[in-house]
C-alpha cells in the first residue's frame, strides 16, 4: 500500500513537472523556436547541394553527421558484443517440444504461407533499402525488416532448421560487415588524400563527383541495415537457444 | 503556477509524450517483474521518439525530401528526425543487452534454488519469468 502511494506520488511529481516544461514551451510547429534557427536552415537550405541527397534527413545522417552515424553503429556493434558476452553464441539449435521441433505446433497451411513470405519479406526489405536512398525510408529499417521474416522463419520452422540455413559463420560475417563497411568508407577518404569519411573523391568533378558521392553514402547506408539485421539475427537465435538449453 | 489550458492544447502532442512516458516509468518502477520493466524502458524510449518527431514539425505540416524549386520553409526539421533515427538504433541494441541480463539473471537465480533444493519440474519457466514470481 506505501509502495503504491510512493509510487502514484513519485509519478505525479514527474508528471507534473515534465507537463509543466511543455506548457512553457514554444507552440508545436513554429518556425521561430530555437530549434529550427540555428543548425536547421543550413541543412534545409544547403542539404542538396552539399551533401547530395534528396531526404534531407539522409544527407544529415550519412554526410554532414555521418561522424555521429559511426558512433552510434559501434554502440550497436558494441551492443551486440555485450550481448553475446552475456549470453553466448548459441550452438546449432536442438530440437524443440514438438515432433517437428518447432515452437509453434505443426501445420501445413503455417507452413506454407510462411514458406511464401520469408522470401517476398526480404524482397520488400531490398525494395526500401533501394529506395530509401532519395525518398522516404533508410538501410536501418530494411535491416529491421530482415530481422523479422528471420524470427518468423525461427518460430515456425524451428531454430534447428534456420540455424542450418543460416550458419554461424553466415552469422559473424553478417554481423561485422556493417561496421566493416562504415570503416572502410571513411578509410577510403583518407586513401584517396581527403579526410576520414569526406564522402568525396579528390580530383574528379561535377557530375562523376556526384554519382561517386550517392555511391559512398549509399554504402554507408546499407552498412548500417546490415548491422541491425546481424544484430537482431544474432540476439534472436541466442535468446531462443538459451530457451532451449534451459527446457 | 498557472498552466494555462491554451498551452496544453498547443502542445497536446507533448503532453501525450509525457503521459506516455508516465506509463513507461510506471512499468520500471511498480512492476516486479525484468520483463515487464524492460517493457517499460522501451515504451520510455518510444516516447522521447515521439516529442522529438511533433518537435520537429514546422507549421501544421512539412516535407523532408525536397523536388527541384523547393521552397524551404516547407520542410520539416531534419535534425530531429536523425536523433530518432540514431535512437531507434540504439535502443535495439539496449533492448537486447537487457533481455540478455534478464534471462542471465533468471538462469543465475534458478541455479542457486536448484543448489539449496532438490531440482523439480520446469515447465512454467517462460511464465513465471513473465510474471516475475520468484522460483
Amino acid at each position: 500500500m506505501i509502495r503504491k502511494v510512493a509510487v502514484i506520488m513519485a509519478l505525479a511529481l514527474v508528471g507534473s513537472a515534465l507537463l509543466y516544461a511543455v506548457a512553457k514551451m514554444p507552440a508545436m510547429g513554429d518556425a521561430g523556436a530555437p530549434d529550427k534557427t540555428y543548425a536547421m536552415p543550413r541543412y534545409v537550405e544547403r542539404g542538396l547541394e552539399e551533401a547530395g541527397n534528396r531526404s534531407i534527413p539522409n544527407d544529415v545522417f550519412l554526410n554532414y553527421r555521418a561522424f555521429d552515424t559511426m558512433g552510434g553503429v559501434l554502440a550497436l556493434f558494441a551492443a551486440l558484443c555485450a550481448t553475446m558476452a552475456v549470453l553466448g553464441r548459441s550452438r546449432r539449435g536442438h530440437s524443440l517440444a514438438g515432433p517437428d521441433g518447432s515452437p509453434v505446433s505443426s501445420s501445413t497451411m503455417l507452413w506454407t504461407v510462411a514458406r511464401l513470405l520469408v522470401p517476398l519479406t526480404i524482397l520488400f526489405a531490398a525494395y526500401v533499402s533501394l529506395m530509401g536512398v532519395n525518398t522516404l525510408g533508410y538501410s536501418l529499417q530494411s535491416g529491421t525488416i530482415i530481422g523479422g521474416a528471420i524470427i518468423l522463419l525461427t518460430l515456425v520452422f524451428s531454430l534447428l532448421e534456420t540455424t542450418r540455413r543460416i550458419p554461424p559463420g553466415f552469422q559473424v560475417a553478417l554481423e561485422s560487415t556493417g561496421v566493416l563497411l562504415f570503416l572502410g568508407v571513411g578509410l577510403l577518404g583518407v586513401v584517396l588524400g581527403a579526410h576520414f569519411l569526406t564522402l568525396s573523391i579528390p580530383g574528379i568533378a561535377g557530375r562523376s563527383q556526384q554519382a561517386g558521392r550517392a555511391v559512398l553514402m549509399y554504402a554507408l547506408d546499407l552498412g548500417i541495415g546490415l548491422c541491425a539485421a546481424g544484430i537482431i539475427t544474432s540476439v534472436v537465435f541466442s535468446l531462443m537457444g538459451e530457451g532451449e538449453v534451459e527446457q | 503556477v498557472k498552466l494555462s489550458s491554451n498551452g496544453f492544447l498547443r502542445n497536446l502532442n507533448y503532453a501525450v509524450a509525457v503521459v506516455i512516458m508516465l506509463v513507461g516509468l510506471y512499468a520500471v518502477i511498480a512492476r516486479r517483474s525484468p520483463v515487464k520493466k524492460v517493457i517499460g524502458l522501451i515504451v520510455m524510449q518510444s516516447s522521447v521518439f515521439l516529442f522529438f518527431v511533433a518537435m520537429g514539425l514546422v507549421g501544421s505540416g512539412g516535407k523532408r525530401v525536397v523536388t527541384p524549386g523547393f521552397r524551404a520553409a516547407t520542410l520539416i526539421n531534419p535534425v530531429s528526425h536523425t536523433l530518432v533515427l540514431v535512437g531507434i538504433m540504439l535502443s535495439a541494441g539496449i533492448t537486447a543487452l537487457s533481455l540478455s541480463l534478464v534471462v542471465m539473471m533468471k538462469s543465475r537465480q534458478r541455479r542457486s534454488a536448484s543448489t539449496e533444493e532438490a531440482p523439480s519440474g520446469d515447465e512454467d519457466a517462460p511464465a513465471r519469468l513473465l510474471h516475475g514470481v520468484d522460483p
